[in-house]
C-alpha cells in the first residue's frame, strides 16, 4: 500500500479496527434489541424502539456531544468506567463507541426485518418436542436469521466506516488514536496541498461503502429466496 | 392420567371452548368427534400449551400436576406430545437428521418401516410430501418422540385406505404400551372420518360441538349414531 502515505494509512487501518469492533461489540445488543422489540411485549418498549432509532434521526453532533456527558471522563457512566480501567475519551475505544452507537439502529432494523419473516409456529413445534428456550433460540431461530444479522452487520460495519460528526465530538481527530477515515480526509482538507491525500481516502471510502451495500443486497437476496422457498 | 375440569378456552375475546370435562385415564384410547370448527384441534393445542389458547377458568391435570399455567417446554418434559394437524415443513432438516436429534435413531428404521416410509429417511421434513405421507411422518414423528399422552389431530385424514391401517396400527401399538421408561401411554385422537375407529381399539368418544362437549360414550355406538342423526346427543 505504498500508495498510501503513513498518516493516510494509519487513519484507513484505525477505521477497520474501529468498525470491526464497533460492529462485533454491538452484534450481542443488536440481536437482543431485535428480539425484544419483534417479540416481546414489555411497557417501555416504544421507549426501547425510540432510544433505539434515536441516533438516526438525531445530528451526529448532538450524538457525540450526549456520548461525551455520559461516556466522557466527566461522565457518570465514564467516571464509573474509568474506575476499572475502561476509558472512552479520547481513544480508539471511544471512536468505536460511537461508531456503534450510530450504527447501532442499521444493525436492529435488519436483523429485526429477519426476525419478523420467522414463522413463530416453527419456534412452537420444537417446544412441543422438549426445547427449551434457550435451545430454540440457538437451534431454529438463530439459524434462520443468520442472513439478517450478516446483512445488519455489514451495513453497520459500513455505516461505523463512514462515522465523522459523533466521533470528532466525542473523541477529536488525535492521529494514531482517534483520526479515521472521514475524519483524516476533513483533517487534510484544511490544511494547504492536502487535497490528494485526501481525495485518496475518497476512493477507498466509496469502494468500501459500495463493496459493503453490494455485499448486504446479496445476502439480503439470499433471505428473500429462503423465506420464499418455504 | 388426564383431567379436564371445567375448561373455558379464548383466543383474546373470543371465548373458542366452553366449559369442557373430560376424564382420560391411564392406558385409555379416546377420540373426539365433531363438526369443521367446533374447537377439536383448539382443545388438543390447549392440552399442548400452545399459543394463541388462552385459559379463562378450569383446570388441566396431567399425571396429578395442573399444566396450565406451565409453558411448551415443560409439558413436553412432563411427556405430552402433538402429531399436529397441519405440520410445518423444515427446508434442510431431513427426517434422519430429526429423528436424531430426538434421540430416535434406534427406532427409527422400524417404526417407518411400519407407516411405509423408509423411502423417506433422507428428504427433508414435510418437503414436498404428499398430504397422507405428512400425515403418516407426523404420526411417525410422535412415536419416535415417545411421549406419555398422545395427542393426534386428524392422524387419518388425507391418507388413503391402506395406510389408515398402518397409522391405526402405529397408534395401537404406542397407546395402552409402556414408554421408553416404562409409563403406560394414553392417547386422544381426533377423528373426522372416524375410518381409524377401526382399526384402533377406542374406549371412549366425546362429542365437541360449538365448543361445548356434548356428550360421552362408547365411540362405536356414537359414531354410529353420528352418521344417521348427525352430531346430536344420542337419545337414551
Ligand atoms: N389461531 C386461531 N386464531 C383465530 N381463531 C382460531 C384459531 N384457531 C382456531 N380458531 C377458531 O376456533 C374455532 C375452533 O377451531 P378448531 O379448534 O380448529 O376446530 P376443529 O379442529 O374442531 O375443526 C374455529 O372457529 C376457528 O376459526
Ligand atoms: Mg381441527
Amino acid at each position: 500500500m505504498d500508495w498510501l502515505g503513513p498518516e493516510e494509512w494509519q487513519a484507513v487501518a484505525l477505521s477497520l479496527k474501529v468498525s470491526f469492533w464497533a460492529t462485533l461489540a454491538s452484534l450481542p445488543f443488536g440481536i437482543l434489541a431485535a428480539y425484544a422489540l419483534a417479540r416481546w411485549r414489555f411497557p417501555g418498549r416504544q421507549l426501547l424502539n425510540g432510544l433505539v432509532h434515536l441516533p438516526l434521526v438525531l445530528p451526529p453532533v448532538v450524538t457525540g456531544y450526549l456520548l461525551l456527558l455520559t461516556f466522557g471522563t466527566q461522565g457518570a457512566i465514564g467516571r464509573a468506567l474509568a474506575e476499572v480501567g475502561i476509558v472512552f475519551a479520547f481513544r480508539w475505544t471511544g471512536a468505536a463507541l460511537a461508531a456503534a452507537v450510530m450504527a447501532f439502529p442499521l444493525m436492529v432494523r435488519a436483523i429485526r426485518l429477519s426476525l419478523d419473516a420467522v414463522d413463530p409456529g416453527l419456534e412452537e413445534a420444537a417446544a412441543t418436542l422438549g426445547a427449551s428456550r434457550a435451545w430454540v433460540f440457538l437451534t431454529v431461530t438463530l439459524p434462520l436469521i443468520l442472513p439478517g444479522i450478516l446483512a445488519g452487520s455489514i451495513l453497520a460495519f459500513a455505516k461505523a466506516m463512514g462515522e465523522f460528526g459523533a466521533t470528532i465530538t466525542f473523541v477529536s481527530n488525535i492521529p494514531g488514536e482517534t483520526q479515521t477515515l472521514p475524519t483524516a480526509v476533513y483533517a487534510f482538507l484544511q490544511v494547504p496541498g492536502g487535497e490528494p491525500a485526501a481525495l485518496r481516502l475518497v476512493i477507498i471510502a466509496v469502494a468500501v461503502a459500495m463493496g459493503a451495500l453490494f455485499l448486504s443486497e446479496w445476502v439480503g437476496r439470499r433471505v428473500a429466496r429462503r423465506v420464499a422457498g418455504t | 392420567m388426564l383431567e379436564i375440569r371445567n375448561l373455558t378456552v379464548a383466543i383474546g375475546d373470543n371465548v373458542i371452548l366452553r366449559d369442557i370435562d373430560l376424564h382420560l385415564p391411564e392406558g385409555e384410547l379416546h377420540v373426539l368427534l365433531g363438526p369443521n370448527g367446533s374447537g377439536k384441534s383448539s382443545l388438543l393445542a390447549t392440552i399442548m400449551g400452545l399459543p394463541p389458547f388462552e385459559v379463562v377458568s378450569g383446570e388441566i391435570i396431567f399425571a396429578g400436576t395442573p399444566i396450565q399455567s406451565l409453558d411448551l417446554t415443560e409439558r413436553a418434559e412432563l411427556g405430552i406430545g402433538l402429531a399436529y394437524q397441519r405440520p410445518p415443513s423444515l427446508d434442510g432438516v431431513t427426517v434422519r437428521s430429526f429423528a436424531a436429534a430426538l434421540g430416535a435413531v434406534a427406532a427409527l428404521e422400524t417404526e417407518a418401516a411400519a407407516l411405509d416410509l423408509t423411502g423417506f429417511l433422507d428428504r427433508d421434513m414435510n418437503v414436498g410430501f404428499s398430504g397422507g405421507e405428512i400425515k403418516r411422518w407426523e404420526v411417525l414423528k410422535l412415536v419416535l418422540q415417545d411421549p406419555r399422552l398422545l395427542l393426534f389431530d386428524e392422524p387419518e385424514s388425507g391418507v388413503d385406505l391402506e395406510h389408515v391401517i398402518a397409522v391405526g396400527d402405529a397408534i395401537r401399538r404406542v397407546v395402552g404400551a409402556p414408554d421408553r421408561s416404562g409409563r403406560t401411554c394414553s392417547g386422544l385422537v381426533i377423528t373426522h372420518t372416524g375410518l381409524i375407529l377401526s382399526h384402533v381399539k377406542a374406549d371412549r368418544a366425546h362429542i365437541i360441538k360449538e365448543g361445548r362437549l356434548l356428550h360421552s360414550g362408547d365411540p362405536h355406538e356414537l359414531f354410529g349414531h353420528i352418521q344417521t342423526e348427525g352430531y346430536t346427543i344420542p337419545a337414551a
